[in-house]
């Protein structure tokens, strides 16, 4: 809310300590955000909690400062009269309230022979400073007013009211009303309005009709102060989606106390700008004077709950500078009437904040409090912990960079990828259709990022997100799940000694390799896998026995053109939750061996059907325990070697566990392993 | 014994001119002429027959030894020689750039979070997961948010098919484990929560955020102050300064926000604290007794604070970074700077 400075200074002496004005508010919690200096004014913005609707205004900020400097509140004098007082005499304008509930109060005021103009030159001065532009003499001074003390007021031209009369009510269906900003607004039976004898003329606590506003030649006002049910405007300002300066209050809650003072002020204020005369005596409906809340405090709580002794004098100074009456008081503890506009002090709790606010939060000692031996993660999740971040030191090892992304998708991205949409999470209220449902995978993400960095020219990645996923469990549930994501595209970095070479599924299975085997999963199989999202035969499904625990593949073309990518990119995804009690990241030492190995290659022709990993199978197969590792290190195909053909060449060393290989050893072995070769693959030995 | 006057002589000469010899060619010249087939110590050795019987073993010891010296001086000249002549094909231009490996980056987001956790846990909090994907009563009723309250306008929502919504606070943690576990408890929790705000340098629909909460009978204001700014002093370091401001969280009472001093200018005003001197960065109370009742704890006997803070806020803060989309868009030249 903005304020302005020297409106303060009508009612606190702030003659000596003006620069200390927003460190004091925003010390005693009305934080002063930007100051800006207009004319000779300064105005603040100041951010006010919704639990203090109280300080919707002026004299409720100068209230406040007040108390957190210790001096007086000066409210004008026929503000001051009427206060919390309900309206004398019988009333002149004619008010009907039907909804006593959604209006517990409605003073209605005639004043006539009122001269419509413009406003005097500080009056629109004020406003200005508010933000808000003059209109003309009336409507400015109910604006004012509400500025001023916090209670909306509305002024009608009395003539143009059927009957000259006030009825408020809930619309009935089929009922409109254009409201003073020119829109047509269509009502509903939950809507409270006024009406006059035939239609609505203003959206109770929102805003006021077109055709009863005050206009040049209005000669009579009915002025309007009322407290409307918080909770019905703010269900009408939603269903309107309107919101003024009113509403903003209203929804809040406003002082009961201050209906009748703020209409007051207001005459008085009209009587003085415009010359109205006031017709007779204001028409007061459920005015009644307000017995103050009682709340009590037991002393002991204030150093239970801060932590630091207040003398109990001191605790009723705070109170009294609050307005905050003690009405009786015990060696232990105090019972005390809170003014009404204070419908935020309900418990003891409520002072205890109030007493330690002027205290100052700032003199509070600090201390360390006394921790309980505890374990660092909850025992369910400690593994999850662990398993993440051993998967995240390995793949940034592995010089993969780590992402995150939005858990929001679109529908696109969903259907791009093949996803059934069954168990998709939707959000009621996205807030556009890139964001419509909760991500089933962390694939389309991968892609946009992908994406989004190869048309930035930074052509060569390799990515990891570490994230949850989300799809419909029992019920109204839904399951969250860890998903693990990797994604690679490009080339290698070259320089001058090495040349760079592009990045292929290789590399992508690589470092899957390594991760798992970081992980401490030894036993599993990647096995081809039709894939809508991977091309075929570079695609592939990661087994643990029966169980698929991820997937990784190169994106097929088309899909990668509905993300914009025209280049190859490789990813792969690994339910990273399922495993956890396979992995194993215990390390179990294993003696360093003792006896040195042989290294023998062997060169081979062979069908190109013939997968490598029967290879591997067979040579390990005849070489029992003294193969301790295979590596492949070429690879050809083409002309030379002929169509259906390939040449391989592995190395293999061997070891025992027991004593020094002889070489007649090794080449006994060496040449059983050949011969399999040969006789069981048809291999060609070259 | 002049043969062994000669020999020693011999010996002399010989590292004199190994010491002056200046090419591969002199080393093999040197060979030759010392230890060839006709060179001066062969010949001494096919001399031995001339030698008294009692000098023998002596005499030949002696010339043994020599052969070896003259031998390694030799080589070790080679070597020297051998050095200088590769180096000359190798690259020697030092100024070349050195081969640099692609190394991996962890994402500044999920390193600030790591970080701020690590200070908590250190000090005894236990570091919690809960959903994501929350019941109207863990977000709000719980956490004394009714309905139909203007506290709840602040905390706008995602809400999803069925009922349920998207967290917007990880306050959602203090109910859960209050249900869960009596006290003492001293839990920190740190994940993404959700709110319907258009994407600009400074809102995101999704961010991060961290909450700490600590119950036991005599837990003090005193100690939410003292925890606070134990973990300003850690993670922006030891020159920081904490303020409490009152403010209003329906969780908490009192309530509180925390400002640091701005680290960037001292405190003294700059464009990143907008010129106040003061940076906020965390929001913070004593557990309201109403989220007490609602876990049905006995309010007489137990007290606690809480507090919350935003983690993309802080990250940007510390690593300069002004734009919160910058987060989340994951352009590797700006990952590759952390």
């Amino acid at each position: 809310m903005r304020v302005s400075l020297n409106w303060l200074k009508d009612f606190v002496d702030l003659k000596a300590d003006l620069e200390k004005v927003p460190q004091a508010l925003t010390m005693t919690g009305l934080e002063v955000g930007s100051i800006v200096d207009v004319e000779d004014d300064k105005i603040m913005d100041i951010e006010i909690t919704p639990n203090r609707p109280d300080c919707l205004s002026i004299i409720g900020v100068a209230r406040e400062l007040a108390a957190a400097t210790n001096k007086s509140l000066e409210v004008p004098l026929s503000i001051k009269k009427a206060y919390g007082k309900k309206a004398p005499g019988r009333g002149s304008a004619k008010i009907e309230v039907q909804d006593k509930k959604a209006c517990p109060r409605y003073v209605g005021c005639i004043i006539k022979n009122v001269k419509i103009g413009p406003s005097p030159k500080w009056l629109v001065q004020r406003l200005n400073a508010m933000g808000l532009r003059s209109i003309n003499n009336v409507a400015d001074i109910t604006n004012y007013i509400l500025f001023e003390t916090g209670q909306p007021l509305h002024a009608f031209d009395l003539d143009k009211l059927e009957g000259k009369r006030i009825i408020v009510r809930k619309a009935k269906k089929g009922e409109g009303i254009t409201t003073i900003d020119g829109i047509r607004r269509e009502l509903d039976p939950n809507i409270l309005v006024i009406a006059d004898a035939a239609s609505p003329v203003a959206i109770a606590g929102i805003m006021g009709g077109k055709d009863t506003e005050i206009s040049g030649d209005t000669k009579t006002v009915l002025l309007e102060s009322a407290y409307f049910d918080p909770i019905v405007v703010r269900k009408a300002q939603r269903k309107l989606g309107l919101v003024s300066e009113s509403s903003y209050r209203f929804e809040r809650g406003v002082d009961f106390s201050m209906v009748f003072a703020a209409s007051a002020r207001a005459q008085e204020m009209i009587r003085d700008i415009a010359g109205g005369r006031v017709s007779g005596t204001s028409t007061d409906v459920g005015g009644k004077l307000i017995k103050e809340k009682e709340v009590s405090l037991e002393l002991g709580e204030i150093s239970r709950v801060l932590g630091i002794e207040i003398l109990p004098s001191k605790v009723a100074d705070f109170l009294k500078q609050l307005d905050i009456k003690v009405v009786k008081k015990t060696k232990d503890k105090i019972v005390v009437k809170v003014p009404n506009y204070r419908q935020d002090l309900e418990r003891d709790i409520d002072l205890i904040e109030e007493i330690v606010r002027l205290y100052g939060y700032d003199k509070v000692p600090t201390k360390i409090p006394t921790f309980t031996l505890q374990k660092t993660y909850e025992e369910e999740k400690k593994a999850q912990v662990s398993l993440d971040k051993k998967a995240k030191d390995v793949l940034i090892s592995l010089g993969m960079n780590e992402i995150i992304t939005y858990s929001l998708t679109s529908r696109f991205s969903v259907e791009s990828l093949g996803i059934s949409f069954d168990n998709l999470v939707r959000l009621e209220n996205p807030l556009s259709s890139n964001q419509e449902f909760m991500r089933p995978s962390l694939l389309p993400e991968m892609l946009e990022v992908v994406s989004w960095n190869l048309n930035r020219r930074s052509s060569s990645l390799r990515l990891f997100e570490l994230s949850k996923v989300y799809l419909k469990g029992d019920g109204d549930s839904v399951r969250e799940n860890k998903n693990l994501c990797l994604g690679m595209c490009g080339a290698t970095s070259g320089n001058w000694k090495e040349k760079s070479r592009d990045i292929d599924f290789f590399d992508l299975k690589g470092s899957v390799e390594v991760l798992l085997n970081k992980l401490g999963i030894k036993e599993y199989t990647l096995e081809a896998k039709d894939s809508f999202i991977f091309r075929d035969k570079m695609s592939s499904s990661i087994k643990i026995g029966e169980e698929t625990i991820g997937v990784l593949g190169e994106v097929k073309k088309e899909i990668a053109k509905k993300f914009d990518i025209k280049q190859k990119v490789y990813v792969a995804e690994i339910y990273i939750e399922n495993l956890l009690g396979i992995a194993d990241l215990k390390k179990r030492f294993s003696p360093i061996p003792r006896y040195p190995s042989v290294k023998r290659d062997i060169s081979i022709l062979i069908g190109d059907s013939v997968a490598s990993s029967s290879i591997f199978d067979l040579i390990k197969e005849t070489g029992k325990d003294l193969v301790k590792s295979i590596d492949v290190f070429d690879l050809y195909k083409g002309q030379q070697v002929g169509e259906g053909k390939k040449s391989l060449a592995y190395t293999v060393e061997y070891r025992s566990d027991q004593k020094t290989l002889k070489d007649e050893d090794v080449t006994g072995i060496h040449k059983n392993i050949q011969d399999a070769l040969v006789k069981k693959l048809n291999a060609q030995i070259r | 014994m002049k043969l062994l006057e000669k020999l020693g002589g011999m010996e002399k000469a010989a590292i004199k001119e190994a010491v002056e010899a200046s090419s591969l060619d002199d080393l093999e010249k040197l060979r030759v002429q010392y230890l060839g087939r006709k060179g001066v110590v062969t010949t001494a050795i096919k001399g031995m027959k001339n030698v008294a019987k009692k000098d023998k073993p002596k005499v030949g010891k002696y010339i043994n030894e020599l052969k070896t010296k003259i031998d390694s001086l030799l080589k070790e000249k080679e070597d020297v020689f051998r050095e200088q002549e590769q180096s000359m094909f190798e690259n020697n231009d030092m100024t070349l750039p050195g081969i640099n490996i692609d190394i991996g980056h962890r994402h500044p987001l999920m390193q600030t979070m790591q970080d701020i956790i690590d200070i908590f846990v250190r000090m005894g909090f236990k570091s919690v997961v809960t959903p994501e994907v929350e019941t109207e009563f863990y977000n709000f009723e719980g956490l004394n948010i009714p309905k139909n309250h203007p506290s709840r306008e602040t905390f706008h929502t995602f809400y999803v098919d069925g009922g349920r919504l998207l967290r917007s606070q990880t306050s959602t943690a203090q109910i859960r484990m209050m249900e869960k576990e009596k006290p003492p408890i001293q839990v920190v929790h740190a994940g993404k929560v959700y709110r319907p705000d258009a994407v600009d340098a400074s809102h995101s629909f999704m961010f991060y955020q961290i909450e700490g909460f600590m119950v036991d009978e005599g837990i003090v204001f005193s100690d939410l102050k003292g925890v606070l700014e134990h973990f300003a002093k850690e993670y922006f370091g030891e020159s920081v300064k904490m303020r409490f401001r009152p403010h209003y969280f329906p969780f908490t009472e009192p309530s509180a926000e925390a400002d640091i001093s701005c680290f960037i200018c001292g405190g003294k005003g700059c464009r990143v604290c907008s010129y106040k001197g003061w940076l906020e960065v965390l929001g913070a109370g004593m557990i309201n007794p109403r989220v007490f009742e609602c876990v049905k704890y006995d309010t007489s006997k137990y007290t606690g604070f809480a507090f919350g803070m935003g983690v993309d806020r802080i990250c940007m803060l510390k690593h300069g970074i002004d734009d919160i989309r910058l987060l989340y868009e994951n352009d590797v030249r700006f990952l590759k700077q952390f």
